[in-house]
């Protein structure tokens, strides 16, 4: 016969009180009564029909007991204060974890927990009761421990946090701005985490032709920090853009290696500018502090260093669009230039010749009784008068040929022909932007409208949608 | 990489920026509108080329290699 009881101060959800039976060396299923019952676990005695002559060797009572409390309990969380920590080998971890008036033994392997531990610290640690094979005694084996509120790691990370930035590493007037178009983007993640996928797929969406160099890391648990300083140095050798550095959110112990002081150096120290995104977190990892742009996701990351393709083929219609305007513009300023020229270049002409004919009127006049002696002189001047007649038409007919060449080549590509049939054009100012859209307006707002034969302004008072 | 980088057809970068420069002399008084035409139609050119750019959808993933985690 035998009984196992356990005392009070273990906390769980549902609360159990177990008996275990130990029959032939394992626990005896259907003869095992587990009762459940609110609050704390009880001690509890049952008396077995046992086979009291069989005599059972140590390691099967002890290898019967761990399975035993192993199945009956499952795994399970206890918090308490962590004493006594000490690793005699480098991967075997030891410490108690107490209350006020209970103690109990942890055992844990040191690549199993993501955190420094230190006595003092109050954790909840997960896991469940067993024994050792060799001596028998009674341990909780840990596989994770979470620390409870501002503990050691937080007062750590704090201090971590004031020395960097007394060392200038968060300074605004440091961090580098963002290239526009990236052609050469470093991504630096775990290739299993979401956040991985995340950023792939918004990079797709939004730009094309990049060339992503994917450095994969564990962004968590030991040598995670190590790993991604690493990637760092790796990506340092390649003429990148700009780096990502991400993760999806975590606990504390989660983001350990993005609050890790190597990693903050190696984002400071990065060729190429680095945005840092960690999933959903209100607080700032140091890694994004010291990052050239902090994201709040690792999607936002990829979205940060990309443009969008909708957006720039919109600014680029836009710089077309305005292009065209100035164009319409300067080519009816040029028309109305050409114009007074023309006019000029005419009046001038015209005035040449009256003032030629006046002369030959008066020569008409006064010298009737030379006409035989001038006739050969006179035959001469009309000649040329007629020739230069004919030049000033000629110029005329020229210049009104060129006009009408230069008229037709702006028509070809002039939106005047669109304002000559009685549209109009209105800017916001006189060389302003044009006005496309009802959201452009605010009362009160002067506007410029441009038609086929001049311009006016006008006051916005009501703009209706 | 230097090298490959400089041999390379203009980025998109450049090109964007071009046509943004180009967009910025319309805006100058003094500009000539026989050039004016010649830039605008530069500018046609180079933005049909972005346009055309801006429809390549697919990026590149080059794994690099984890040397790390043997060291570890």
């Amino acid at each position: 016969m035998t009984h196992v009881g356990i005392g009070e101060g273990m906390r769980t959800k549902g609360t159990i009180a177990l008996i275990g039976v130990f029959v032939n060396g394992s626990p005896a299923s259907p003869g095992c009564a587990i009762c459940q019952m609110n609050g704390a676990l009880v001690y509890t005695e049952t008396t077995m029909p046992t086979n009291s002559s069989r005599v059972y060797s140590v390691s099967e009572l002890i290898t019967g007991l761990r399975e035993l409390f192993h199945q009956a309990i499952g795994t399970i969380t206890v918090q308490g204060e962590i004493t006594g920590y000490r690793t005699p080998k480098s991967n075997l971890v030891y410490f108690e974890v107490k209350d006020d008036s209970s103690c109990m033994l942890c055992f844990a392997l040191a690549h199993e927990i993501g955190i420094q531990l230190e006595d003092g610290l109050e954790v909840q640690v997960v896991g469940y009761p067993s024994f050792f094979q060799k001596r028998g005694s009674f341990h909780f084996r840990v596989v994770e421990i979470r620390p409870v509120g501002q503990g050691a790691i937080q007062k750590a990370l704090d201090a971590l946090k004031v020395k960097l930035e007394s060392e200038g590493l968060f300074r605004s007037e440091r961090k580098r701005a963002l290239p526009k178009f990236p052609e050469r983007v470093g991504l630096i993640t775990s290739p299993d985490a979401a956040a991985y996928t995340d950023v792939l797929r918004v990079l797709q969406n939004r730009w094309g032709s990049i060339d992503i160099k994917f450095f994969p890391v564990a962004v968590q648990g030991i040598g995670a920090a190590r790993q991604i300083v690493k990637a760092f140095d790796q990506a340092n050798s390649f003429q990148l853009d700009v780096v990502i550095l991400t993760r999806g959110g975590g606990s504390l112990e989660d983001l350990q290696a993005f609050n890790d002081e190597a990693v903050a150096r190696a984002v400071f120290a990065s060729s190429a500018p680095v945005v840092c995104g960690v999933g959903h977190e209100r607080d700032w990892t140091t890694a994004d502090l010291v990052a050239d742009k902090r994201a709040a996701t690792p999607s936002n990351a990829a979205e940060l260093v990309t443009p969008d393709r909708i957006e720039v083929a919109a600014s680029i219609e836009a710089i077309i669009e305005t292009m065209e305007a100035e164009l319409l513009h300067r080519t009816a300023m040029a028309k109305v230039e050409v114009d007074d020229l023309l006019r000029e270049l005419v009046g001038a002409l015209e005035n040449r010749t009256v003032n030629v004919r006046r002369l030959l009127e008066r020569v008409d006049r006064y010298a009737p009784e030379l006409d035989r002696r001038i006739f050969a002189a006179k035959q001469q001047l009309e000649s040329s008068v007629h020739g230069i007649d004919r030049a000033a038409t000629q110029l005329i007919g020229e210049a009104e040929r060129r006009l009408n060449e230069r008229f037709r080549l702006l028509r070809s590509f002039s939106p005047q022909a669109t304002l000559d049939r009685g549209y109009s054009i209105t800017r916001l100012s006189k060389n302003g932007p044009l006005i496309k859209s009802i959201k452009q307006l605010r009362p009160g707002r002067v506007v410029t409208t441009t038609l086929a034969d001049g311009s006016f302004d006008s006051t916005v008072t009501r703009p209706r949608p | 990489m230097t090298q490959k980088r400089s041999n390379r057809t203009q980025t998109f970068a450049q090109a964007f920026a071009e046509l943004q420069k180009i967009t910025e002399q319309f805006e100058r008084d003094d500009f000539d509108l026989d050039r004016a035409l010649e830039e605008y139609e530069r500018g046609l050119r180079l933005a049909k080329q972005l346009k055309d750019r801006l429809k390549t959808l697919e990026n590149t993933v080059e794994h690099m290699k984890k040397k790390i985690s043997a060291e570890e």
